[in-house]
């Protein structure tokens, strides 16, 4: 095992030069740069930029430079905030994100993975259609419509909880709140399925044949294979939404790194582009990795080498 | 419409509430993080709104007219045909860190934008101070040679490329800005950071949390901090445009930067509703090297079909006026040409004259706009007006700004959005752009007869003549133009009615040091 | 169930009757699936046959009205040019149904045969086919969107392959998982120990037992895809002004939620509606297909 993980480890390096690389073309082919806007800028303007920010090189040397500067770990400094480098807004952006995704993600598989067992126990009765009726509402209601519903009634209706912003925890409930719900109807959905695959197969028929108690059974032996599918579900949401959720952030004002994600890609802020996209890539993969592991311990029949 | 006022009541509500009760802390919405706070780097109206109460350059406009009144410079004088400025500057003007403020400061930021190593987008705006433009392209490398001297620590002189009577405007603009020479050498890029910034305006930063907020206090050692009645402003960076309408509602902000059109019939009458007028027209550019659009013909049938007065009276409804020229009224002596009445029986005339009688035989086109819902409505609108009227058939396409841009700029259109914000209180700010030359004319338009005009104009000083060269030259250019005006924008946005001091301004330059509570 | 027809279905199982004819019956008895499919026939139907029961066009603007709340003449009022709510509503349920349907089948065949194909033949290939899927998760997609556009121009089949390009991974990741767990399980061991081939396990036995996370992720697919070419529209590439979609016409609803309510609850509720339907549906299948069911 400890083989395997070191292997994946090391696999990381040549996954992330291989983003680095097409993103660091994709980018440069889209029509648009960084400095163009509605106001035209003069030849000779233009010129010095280019030269400032290497746009007159070829196109091979800029990305070894790129290149270069990341394998000392230098994201380089962003082409729309003049005064802050990329590794900085990170720095700045990321926790608050975290912050944000890590109670949304929370609330979510808690409220999640408990619909989804008692949906499972009692399928097909009231409380399952109940469950997963709110669980299809909350897919159904985008966090774009959640949100400012959400705010009307709390903030504007009932003044019990401000607008948006991110300075104290009542700030803090709404948006984890809308940020949570769609995947606490994911987590949800995927339980109950993963669970209803495990809970007819034989191994648990002989588990209840045998008297076992049905919490036991639930706990010890349907759980593990039943959230499978919610664990591996689990890995790139994690990821995802720890980096920041674009909607959510910008409809709370909240100050995180997922405003930056498409507001880098709309300014062709390359610099920018390139760190939230590797920044992105190594949380997915060391989730992913996590997720891997994880299947070994709910399923001991599976196995890598 | 009883959902209407969830959203207005709770601040109705709130101000009964708190009434008496005077805070002094004005807290202002800012549309999106600003990339900066150098006033050489910066080049966006977000950053300006800050900028220009960090920093104060020679002149400022005054709070009712707009014209130029003192700043830094206390008086100035150009020469007889406008080419050199003498700005005397005041001896009472201090850097926060209590340095003089001195002409030589003025000299150290104008070259510092000027240098090609800096980059500088706006450098451009200089370009009217001789030798700016061959100084920051690199044909001269002597920056003695630019055009501004210190003739003594308060007494700046600039001489000018040609004749440049509404020179003591454009030093309004925050390019025109002095730098503490110590402090930008000392920390390079890190300037500006609220812990090494040192600014000479009437507020100093004081914070500047990301993406949540900019603390601005009032700055002591300013020369008329006596009349600044404003000790805290923030601002903050909010992009969603609802949300500041909520956080309007709910009482946490005073002031909104915008308002999005499909609330205005709700917001209309309300009393901290204001709609101001502002220098800036709303166009769609006609690419001429392309059939139909290369027939003058077809460009004026297009121009005369359009309803503009639905446009203003049932799509944007903040009392936006009609355009019917490039030149938004308001500046002071000049009026607009008016060649392009509503008149759909001359426009299908027009039409058939061109060889497409009742739009038979009409190429099929397309209407680029960026992608946002207001653009959307009036593409929609004049898609709309366009079948009516002329029988003609458009599609519509939206695109992600910067390809739009890009689209615009390579002449990859038919018909697009577009418009233009004047940076003087001039008719040269509008009539410029569409020069065979420049940049912003972006139809493929030429025309020597206006360019002639043009040129003649900006060298003539007497104002009387010069104007009336501009409306020979605009007359001519909605004639035969590339262009269909639309309408002019109104600024339009919300504002704490116990607000004083925030007075309409072509420019939309609301200096903080004017603003304050009312008791 | 009665004894009889117990009787009957454990015989027509041992007889070897095919399975769905075997889940239709099972699906058949399940009164929920029946009316989730009966709501998205009517749908469905509204959608086809929308040129001809549409009241308005979903063009024509009347600006002098303005948005009207729902009355006689617009059932589901007019929004802020005065079109016609429920007629923009059954147009852009032609789209958005379309793309969510066509879209979520590409991203099924895609992610399924290669999620299995990864996890069945593990090791070396399961690591580079998974390291493919987390290169291609960290791309940003905005980029591809718009190459695609300038490469291949605009219509409604770049629309399909932009959205199932994306969608696919996490479905071939879930495949996967399963299939990880699946493979070392007896019957698939008996399998391959019998010389079945390769492909016929993965087709035969190991996709068959996937399908229950199969169908629950792609009930989960359908809204996703539905508000993302939302996102697409916002490029260029989507549904262009004045057609519209489910998800362009809530994005603008939820701008004006507190104003034209309308503009929000109706097209909300018709998504919501669409996506209820299709997860009785979705549930019913995954009990009738499911191999391991008690048969009782």
């Amino acid at each position: 095992m400890i083989r395997y993980i070191l292997k994946r480890i090391l696999s990381t390096i040549p996954v992330l030069l291989i983003i680095a690389t097409i993103t660091f073309f994709i980018i440069r082919i889209v029509p648009g740069g960084p400095f163009d806007s509605e106001k035209a800028l003069p030849p000779e303007i233009l010129e010095t930029i280019n030269k400032k920010y290497h746009f007159d090189e070829p196109l091979y040397m800029q990305y070894l430079r790129y290149i270069k500067d990341l394998a000392h770990l230098d994201l380089g400094p962003s082409f729309k905030y003049a005064n802050r480098s990329v590794n900085e807004i990170i720095m700045q952006s990321f926790p608050v994100s975290f912050e944000l995704g890590f109670w949304a993600l929370l609330f979510a598989s808690i409220f999640g993975i408990i619909a989804g067992i008692l949906s499972s126990l009692r399928h097909n009765s009231r409380v399952d259609y109940f469950f997963m009726g709110l669980a299809t509402l909350g897919i159904s209601l985008p966090s774009f419509v959640l949100g400012p519903l959400l705010v009307l009634i709390f903030a504007l209706h009932f003044n019990i909880l401000p607008v948006a912003g991110w300075s104290s925890i009542p700030h803090m409930i709404m948006p984890v709140i809308t940020l949570g719900a769609m995947y606490t109807a994911y987590i949800a959905r995927l339980t109950r399925g993963g669970m209803l695959e495990i809970v007819n197969q034989d191994f648990i028929r002989t588990a209840r044949a045998k008297g076992l108690k049905e919490r036991t059974i639930v706990l010890r032996h349907t759980l593990k294979g039943g959230l499978l599918p919610v664990v591996t579900f689990l890995g790139p949401a994690f990821a995802g939404i720890v980096t920041g959720s674009l909607v959510v952030e910008t409809i709370f004002n909240v100050p995180g790194l997922g405003r930056y994600f498409i507001q880098s890609a709309l300014n062709r802020d390359y610099t920018m582009v390139m760190g939230t996209v590797l920044f992105y890539a190594v949380i997915l993969i060391f989730m992913n990795l996590v997720v891997d592991i994880v299947y070994t311990l709910l399923d001991p029949r599976v196995k890598y080498e | 419409m009883m959902y209407s006022s969830t959203c207005t009541l709770q601040r109705e509500e709130k101000e009964k509430k708190e009434h008496g009760k005077v805070s002094h802390i004005f807290r202002k919405g800012n549309g999106s993080e600003p990339q900066d706070l150098d006033p050489g780097i910066i080049t966006g109206n977000i950053e300006s709104q800050v900028v220009e109460n960090l920093f104060e350059g020679l002149t400022t406009p005054d709070l009712h007219t707009g014209l130029p009144s003192p700043g830094v410079a206390e008086s100035w004088k150009p020469n007889a045909d406008a080419t050199v400025f003498t700005f005397y500057l005041r001896k009472n003007a201090v850097w926060s860190n209590n340095d003089p403020v001195t002409a030589h400061d003025f000299v150290y930021a104008w070259r510092r934008v000027l240098n090609p190593k800096l980059a500088a987008e706006y450098a451009y705006i200089l370009f009217y101070i001789k030798n700016a433009q061959a100084f920051n392209s690199g044909k001269l490398n002597d920056p003695e040679m630019i055009g501004v001297k210190a003739l003594d620590d308060y007494t700046l002189q600039v001489q000018l490329e040609g004749p440049t009577p509404f020179f003591d405007q454009l030093t309004y603009f925050f390019t025109y800005d002095p730098v503490h020479k110590k402090t930008v050498e000392k920390y390079g890029r890190n300037w500006t950071k609220p812990e090494n910034i040192v600014t000479n305006g009437a507020f100093l930063l004081d914070r500047w949390l990301h993406q949540e907020r900019i603390v601005l206090k009032k700055n002591p050692t300013y020369w008329d901090a006596s009349n600044v009645k404003l000790t805290t402003v923030e601002l903050l960076p909010i992009e969603n445009l609802d949300t500041e309408q909520k956080l309007f509602a709910s009482g946490e902000l005073d002031y909104t930067k915008e308002v999005p059109d499909i609330r205005i019939p709700f917001l209309r009458k309300k009393p901290f509703f204001r709609s101001d007028p502002f220098l800036t027209i709303y166009m769609y550019r006609l690419n001429v090297t392309k059939k139909p659009f290369d027939n003058e013909k077809v460009r004026m049938a297009l121009k005369l079909a359009i309803d503009r007065k639905k446009i203003t009276d049932y799509i944007k409804k903040a009392g936006e006026l009609p355009a019917y020229s490039l030149v938004p009224p308001g500046i002071h002596g000049y009026t607009s040409p008016n060649v392009l009445e509503f008149d759909v029986k001359k426009a299908r005339a027009l039409l058939a004259e061109a060889g497409y009688p009742h739009g038979k035989g009409f190429p099929s086109l397309e209407i680029l706009y960026n992608t946002q819902l207001d653009h959307q409505r009036i593409a929609l609108a004049l898609q709309d007006m366009l079948r009516k009227n002329l029988n003609i058939e458009v599609k519509l396409f939206n695109q992600e700004w910067k390809v739009y841009l890009n689209n615009v700029k390579t002449l990859n259109y038919d018909i697009a959005r577009g418009g233009w914000i004047g940076d003087y209180i001039e008719p040269s700010a509008f009539l410029n752009i569409f020069t065979s030359k420049s940049g912003m004319n972006q139809t493929g338009w030429e025309n020597s007869e206006y360019d002639e005009l043009i040129k003649e104009a900006a060298a003539t000083v007497d104002t009387q003549v010069r104007y009336s060269l501009y409306q020979k030259a605009e007359e001519l250019l909605l004639e035969k133009g590339p262009f269909i005006p639309i309408y002019f924008y109104t600024r339009s946005y919300l504002l704490n009615p116990k607000i004083k001091g925030f007075l309409p301004n072509l420019l939309d330059m609301h200096l903080l040091k004017y603003v304050y509570f009312e008791e | 169930m009665s004894s009889i027809a117990k009787n009957y279905e454990t015989i027509r199982i041992e007889k070897g009757t095919s399975l769905l004819r075997d889940a239709l019956y099972r699906l058949k008895k399940n009164k929920l699936a029946l009316f989730g499919l009966s709501i998205l026939a009517i749908i469905a139907t509204a959608s086809l046959l929308t040129p001809i029961i549409a009241p308005y066009s979903y063009e024509e603007q009347d600006l002098i009205y303005g948005p009207q709340s729902p009355n006689k003449e617009h059932i589901m009022g007019t929004d802020d040019l005065g079109r016609d709510l429920f007629t923009r509503i059954l147009y852009g349920g032609r789209i958005s149904l379309m793309v969510g349907v066509l879209a979520t089948i590409v991203s099924l065949i895609i992610g399924v045969l290669y999620g299995s194909i990864a996890g069945f033949l593990g090791g070396r290939t399961d690591n580079i086919m998974m390291r493919i899927v987390d290169i291609i998760y960290s791309l940003p997609f905005m980029f591809f969107v718009i190459i695609l556009m300038v490469i291949a121009g605009r219509n409604i089949y770049n629309l399909f392959i932009a959205l199932g390009a994306v969608q696919w991974l996490t479905m071939s990741r879930i495949i996967r998982g399963q299939v990880l767990s699946l493979k070392e399980k007896e019957f698939v061991l008996a399998a391959k120990s019998m010389g079945v081939s390769k492909g016929s396990i993965i087709l035969r036995h190991l996709i068959p037992n996937a399908m229950g996370p199969m169908i629950i992720y792609s009930t989960l697919t359908i809204p996703t895809v539905i508000l993302e070419e939302s996102f697409l529209s916002f490029l260029g590439l989507g549904v262009q002004p004045p057609m519209s979609s489910w998800g362009l016409l809530i994005t603008d609803g939820a701008q004006v939620m507190e104003i034209y309510p309308w503009m929000v609850i109706f097209p909300a509720s018709i998504l919501a509606l669409t996506l209820l339907s299709l997860n009785f549906v979705g549930d019913g299948l995954r009990d009738a297909l499911d191999p391991k069911a008690k048969k009782d």
